[in-house]
């Protein structure tokens, strides 16, 4: 079940393109406002690269956050999904897979980009440097699918999704910023081994907490 | 209308609250006389300390009670996990108040960008969320629900408070270690008495926020 309620967010954001191109433009517009603002070529610049990436990162992520629920609330399309007979889990679980989805192919053109236009060196290990970007993605997904799943049935959606989100975030923002460091130096795996614990256990502690409480989330 | 003090549980709470209190703070002024770098060096141990411990201890009770208020649905548990939340809200505030004096008076500024107080900013404005949660809701109960599972995932804020210490090197930290308490032989046995006096503020003030809301959901008020 949960690979047609994917196949269905794939189609609908294939169709509508809306929260892909808005990511995408808006990391732009981000890159190029730290590019006008500090010299890039510069040597002091670069040590805070890693920091400005995760930044343009965190802020580009939440407006795919903001439109995950709300597209589907013109035509009642979120309580015909809700009265559907799935489990509630699996619609959280689609609706991550989704958004983690669309985070990594916006990655995938945004990274570049910011690695052109900033000189962003990219660490040497790439297989790593991959699995850590999917694993740091999976779990910005999943504290952002249950944030954005409590705050858009309020009254103030637009300010409550990234005011809770952006505490919640900052422990995996903090070290996705600290082993990105440690990986451009060229430091051993044992050097950042406990930031990539951080980032593992807000994974699974916030994908339970979802599949665990969409149920009581999603009632009226 | 119940008043706080009708009840015996809650007079004998309020007296070991103000006897643990007085004792406490009898002991830290006997202990700022005694050499005049202490006095900004421990003192700071007898409240700010137990303060935070028992934020933490807070945190853990709002998470039980919304818990239990998902499970049983029964408003009794979210007036408790609302008790909760206000009094743990109102510690937090205290212990960066109080952290930020003595880091005035020790690091020469208020606020340094390092793990542990950040991360109980963190926790801070979770809170306020927590409370905006409740009041921009389209009705009660709903905002009550999406509360508690807010009440639940702020629980992962506090190993991170307290394991921030050893994230980073302590070289680059002003904060004190967890290991402080070796540092002072007077701390260990005055250190459990200033955290059950505040404990017992605590549960006090919860107590009487308690009745409060109680009183106000039952239209008691006269």
């Amino acid at each position: 079940m949960i690979k047609y309620l994917i196949q269905k967010e794939i189609i609908i954001e294939y169709r509508s393109k809306e929260s892909i191109i808005s990511m995408i433009t808006f990391s732009i517009c981000l890159i190029l406002v730290i590019a006008f603002l500090i010299d890039p070529l510069s040597s002091e610049f670069q040590k805070f690269l890693p920091g400005l990436y995760w930044l343009v990162y965190l802020f580009s992520s939440v407006l795919g956050f903001l439109r995950l629920y709300s597209s589907e609330k013109d035509n009642q399309a979120y309580n015909l999904l809700l009265v559907s007979p799935i489990d509630r889990g699996n619609i959280f679980l689609s609706k991550m897979i989704s958004i983690w989805i669309f985070i990594t192919f916006t990655q995938m053109i945004t990274l570049p980009v910011f690695s052109i236009i900033l000189n962003f060196n990219m660490p040497n290990n790439y297989v790593y440097f991959i699995l850590f970007l999917l694993m740091t993605n999976w779990s910005v997904s999943a504290i952002g699918t249950t944030i954005s799943a409590i705050g858009f049935r309020t009254k103030m959606s637009e300010v409550l999704i990234p005011m809770l989100l952006y505490p919640l975030l900052s422990p995996v923002i903090i070290s996705a910023v600290q082993i990105t460091e440690n990986m451009l130096k060229g430091y051993d795996y044992v050097n950042y081994s406990l930031w990539i614990m951080i980032i593992f256990t807000c994974a699974i502690f916030f994908t339970l907490t979802g599949y665990l409480t969409f149920d009581t989330l999603a009632e009226e | 209308m119940n008043r706080f003090l009708d009840s015996s549980i809650n007079k004998i709470l309020f007296l070991i609250a103000i006897i643990l209190s007085l004792i406490v703070i009898i002991i830290m002024t006997n202990k700022l006389d005694v050499q005049v770098n202490r006095v900004l060096q421990w003192p700071i141990l007898y409240y700010h300390l137990p303060l935070a411990l028992n934020t933490f201890i807070g945190c853990f009770l709002l998470a039980i009670s919304s818990l239990l208020y998902i499970i049983t649905r029964k408003n009794i548990w979210d007036i408790v996990a609302k008790s909760f939340a206000e009094i743990g809200f109102l510690f937090c505030f205290l212990v960066l108040v109080t952290g930020s004096i003595w880091g005035k008076l020790n690091w020469g500024v208020f606020w340094s960008w390092e793990p542990r107080l950040v991360s109980t900013l963190l926790l801070f404005i979770i809170y306020i969320v927590y409370f905006m949660l409740r009041n921009f809701s389209e009705y009660k109960e709903r905002g009550s629900r999406l509360a508690a599972i807010v009440g639940i995932i702020m629980l992962v804020d506090i190993p991170i408070i307290y394991y921030s210490v050893d994230m980073w090197t302590p070289e680059v930290q002003l904060h004190p270690q967890r290991s402080i308490r070796d540092s002072d032989e007077s701390i260990t046995w005055i250190l459990p008495i200033a955290m059950i006096a505040f404990f017992f503020v605590f549960i006090t003030l919860f107590s009487y926020r308690f009745t409060i809301e109680k009183n106000y959901q039952d239209g008691k008020f006269e």
